[in-house]
This record gives C-alpha cells, structure tokens and sequence, in this order.
C-alpha cells in the first residue's frame, strides 16, 4: 500500500552525541508527506533535539556530534554539498515562544523572501499578504501593517512567525512545542491552523500536551531516553499502544 | 530611615546634580550669549579673535568631528560585531575588550601627544584637519567599540536562533536583525562619542594646530571652537569672545543631539 513517495522526510540510523551524552539512539522514523506527525514524551526524551536535527539547528551548538542519515526528498541533508541556509528556507521553524523582530509587522513577514533575495515592492506586498492570510491573521493587521510586531498579543505574535515561515515558501514546517507560551484560545487557534497548514506543507510538532497530539496530529512518535519507542497513526497509538510505557506515558502515569 | 526621608534625601541630590548643570550652562550662557549675534557666527575672526566671529572655528570643529566619526564609527561597529557575533567565546574579544577600557581611560592628551608624533611629524601631514580628525577617531574608537559591543550583546539569542532557523547566513542574520536591534544602543554610544569628539582640546591642538583661517583642503591647519576659546581666555585675548564661543559650542552639542534624537525617534515611529 505505502509508497517510498508517501514519505517526505525518512530519517535513517540516527546517532547525536552532545559531548559525553548519547542523546538520541539510533532514530529511524519515516515522516509522511502534508499530514501532522507528533513528538511527544517526557522532558529530556530528545524530542527537540530530534525535531531540530530535522533543519540542523543542532549545528550550532559546539560539541554536537551527529551521524546516520536525514533524507529530506531524496537530498541527504546532512551531505556536505548541502547549504545549510537553503535547507532552512526548505524546513521552516516556529520556536516555543513567539519570537517576533522588534520591527514592523509587515517587515518581520518579508524578512525570509528579502534574505532569500526577492526586493520587488509588489512581490514581497504579495507574499506578505498571502503569507498573513494563510495563518488567519491578515483581517486583525491589515490595517497597521507598519506597526510594531511587538504590539501584537503573544497569540498573534506565535501566528505572525508561522506566517514568517510561509514566506519563505518551505516544504517542511517544524512546530517546537508552539503553543506553551499561550492561553487556550490562542492554542485553539494554531491547533486549527495546523491543519490548514497540513493542506500545504508537511507539519511535524513537538508537543508536552497529550491533548494536543491526540486532537491535532495524524500521527504520533513516542519517544523516551533518546529512543523512539513507538510510532503510528495518532488514532491508534492512543487507543491501543503496543508498548506498556507507551500506555503508562499517554495514561499520565509519569511524565 | 523611613521611606520619605530617602525619598527627600534622594530628591535633594538630584537636584544638586541639576542644579550645577543649570548654573554652568546658566553662567557660560548669561556672559556669552549677549555677544552672539550673526555676524559672529557668519564672520572670520579679526586681531586674534578679538573682534569679528568665530565661522573658521564651527567649520573645524564640524570637519574634525565629521570626519573622525566617519573613520571611527564603521571601524568600531564592525569590531564590535566581529567580537560579538564571530568570536565569541575566545580569548580574542577579552583581551580587545580589556584593551579597549584601557583606551576609553587615557587622558586625551596622551592621544594628543601620540597624533603629533605620528600623524603630524611621522606621517608628516602637519598641523591638519586630517591630522587632528585621525587622532580624534583613535580617541572615540574605544567608546564606539565598547557601547556597541554592549548593544549587540543585548539582543536575545533567540533573534539570532530564529534568523537562522529562517535560513538566514549568518552575515544575513547581523545586517536585518542584530544590527537593527541593536540600532538605539550603537546610536547612543556614537553620540558619546560624538560628545567627547566635539569637546575636545589637548588632543586636537596638537595636531590640528591653531590657525583662524578657513580650511580649503584637509591638509590645512585649523582651530576648533574649544581650542579657540581655550586661546582667547588664556591669552587673556577677549573673555566676551571666549564666552559667547563656548555658548556657540554648548548650542552646537545641543542641536546635534536634538537632530539626532528626532532623527532616532522618526525611524522608531515608522516602526511602530
């Protein structure tokens, strides 16, 4: 039934040493294409650092060491031909807290396509516009548009970087653990734009909430102590784990 | 001690503070603005600054600080990000950094005395506005350096992480959201500077001498209105004179502020 095409991202074998600690043990997981995978497991499990090796974010920090294979399409994007800024722009990210520039509204959303080189007015109004509409944002700032981003709630400031992202047109969009800084309305309102955004892009989350990845993901991925326990459809990963530390997880009986 | 008594005990030192500021430019301003008129302003000193007006000395003083600051000011704000943003955690930028305190310390005229040997006689560009603005910016390059150092550091990692993750290269990152965020900190740093460019004496008399012509080329010697009125009251030449040139100084400082400061809130207004 599934096709190799099915997958966007297939991540293959995958070691990450920080310094003495071997934080993620050989990962193998195959991420499917324009649906919601969730991360999800206790603090420390290496569900961040799993979804940052997804755009090498890790690559900043000093003392990391990383092997196995990170196949985005058929591009390994750990080969050393790979230029680590275009793979970026191809795997966007949205942090835990919204982190909006301290310039205009309209300037934080044209900043990816300015970088990546686009400087027709017409263009980047363009891009601003669709990029703000698609994450539901465009009717509340239209009109103040060059106003500062930091005006914004901390609900909307999360929307505007999702938009952010947009504009650079990624095919991967990573969401890490996007909504904790935020109240219930503004969570419901990512939540239901993530599945707008599945439409379009590929959506991996790394969520805290059980809730939330039982409510928003297609599929689940449990991790613990840097190893992938079980993965699935969300569905089923809820209602029947295989795995007794699975259940106990999802049952809230640690965390 | 009560709340109120520290309340009244601290108000009362603040206005100490704004006391000895208002009767300084209060008394300089008292004894020279009645002789600041136009023409004073407009006309070439005569017998020595006794008579006439002080034009050769604003433009000296507005070329000396110009173009120091346009020497120091890109030198020390790429300093300032190549130790901040590129070499962070190495001993390069504390050894710069404790280099550059050092520097901010030195009483000016030791850049004084270090211009004339090197710039006047070694370089041989003579008593010059070149000589003098070199040697100004060698002065202000610490500050510059030191404030904007402070200013990048202070923008959240998290800018530089999320410039990145947009798939930003690093130089990328610095010149849309480091430096843009960091913008009010460096302006105010260069301001200093500007500040203490504009004021200064020791090292300016030294190497960009004395004359009260008008300067043609920047190989010309000139007075800046500090070392003016330093030579009109020292001389015992004319203190109205020496007075209402400290006036025009103390004014000159005050409008380059203003400018700056409306220029600084324009582009914030536009941003917000």
């Amino acid at each position: 039934m599934e096709q190799k095409n099915d997958y966007k991202i297939r991540i293959d074998n995958l070691n990450l040493h920080f310094t003495a600690n071997h934080v993620l043990r050989g990962i193998n997981l195959n991420i499917r294409k324009n649906l919601i995978t969730a991360l999800i497991g206790p603090s420390g499990c290496g569900k961040s650092t799993l979804l940052k090796c997804l755009n090498r974010m890790n690559d900043i920090l000093p003392g990391v060491r990383i092997e196995g294979q990170v196949l985005l399409g058929d591009q390994d994007i750990y080969a050393d031909t790979v230029d680590v800024a275009r793979l970026r722009k191809r795997v966007g990210m949205v942090f835990q807290r919204p982190v909006a520039f301290p310039i205009s509204i309209y300037e934080n959303v044209a900043s990816p396509p300015r970088v990546h080189g686009v400087s027709h007015r017409g263009t980047l109004d363009s891009i601003v516009k669709s990029s703000l509409v698609r994450v539901g944002l465009w009717d509340e700032v239209a009109d103040k548009l060059h106003k500062s981003a930091l005006s914004l709630s901390l609900g909307q400031q999360q929307q505007l970087c999702i938009a952010r992202v947009i504009a650079s047109e990624p095919e991967v969009i990573l969401l890490d653990e996007p909504c904790s800084a935020l109240d219930p309305m503004s969570t419901m309102k990512i939540e239901e734009l993530m599945r707008q955004l599945a439409k379009h892009y590929t959506v991996v989350i790394v969520t805290h909430s059980m809730q939330q990845a039982a409510r928003a993901s297609d599929y689940t991925v449990f991790m613990l102590s840097g190893e992938i326990i079980e993965s699935g459809p969300t569905g089923e990963i809820f209602t029947s784990p295989r795995d007794s530390r699975t259940e106990n997880y999802i049952t809230g009986r640690f965390r | 001690m009560t709340d109120r008594r520290v309340t009244l005990l601290f108000a009362s030192i603040t206005g100490l503070t704004v006391i000895i500021l208002v009767v300084i430019i209060g008394y300089v301003m008292v004894n020279g603005l009645p002789g600041l008129t136009l023409p004073f302003l407009l006309e070439s000193p005569r017998e020595m600054g006794r008579t006439g007006g002080v034009f050769p000395a604003i433009v000296g003083t507005v070329l000396l600080t110009g173009i120091a600051l346009i020497i120091a000011a890109p030198v020390g704000i790429l300093t300032a990000v190549y130790l901040t943003e590129y070499t962070r955690d190495t001993w390069l930028p504390k050894i710069v950094r404790f280099g550059t305190e050092s520097l901010a310390g030195i009483p000016s005229i030791i850049f004084g005395l270090f211009g004339f040997l090197f710039f006047v006689i070694y370089l041989d560009l003579g008593w010059s506005v070149l000589s003098g603005a070199l040697t100004l910016s060698a002065m202000i390059l610490p500050t510059i350096v030191r404030t904007s150092e402070e200013a990048i550091r202070a923008v959240p990692d998290a800018y530089r992480e999320v410039s990145l993750a947009l798939g930003s290269t690093r130089w990328q990152t610095v010149t849309s959201v480091v430096l843009p965020s960091a913008k009010p900190g460096i302006m105010t740093g260069v301001m200093l500077a500007i500040g203490r460019a504009i004021g200064e004496t020791a090292a300016v008399i030294f190497t960009a001498g004395s004359s009260l012509r008008l300067p043609r080329t920047l190989l010309d010697s000139t007075r800046t209105l500090p070392v003016h009125f330093y030579i009109l009251a020292r001389e015992g030449i004319s203190l109205e004179n020496a007075y209402s040139t400290a006036a025009v100084l103390i004014l000159l400082i005050l409008a380059i502020n203003i400018a700056a400061y409306t220029i600084m809130d324009r582009l914030a207004k536009k941003e917000s």
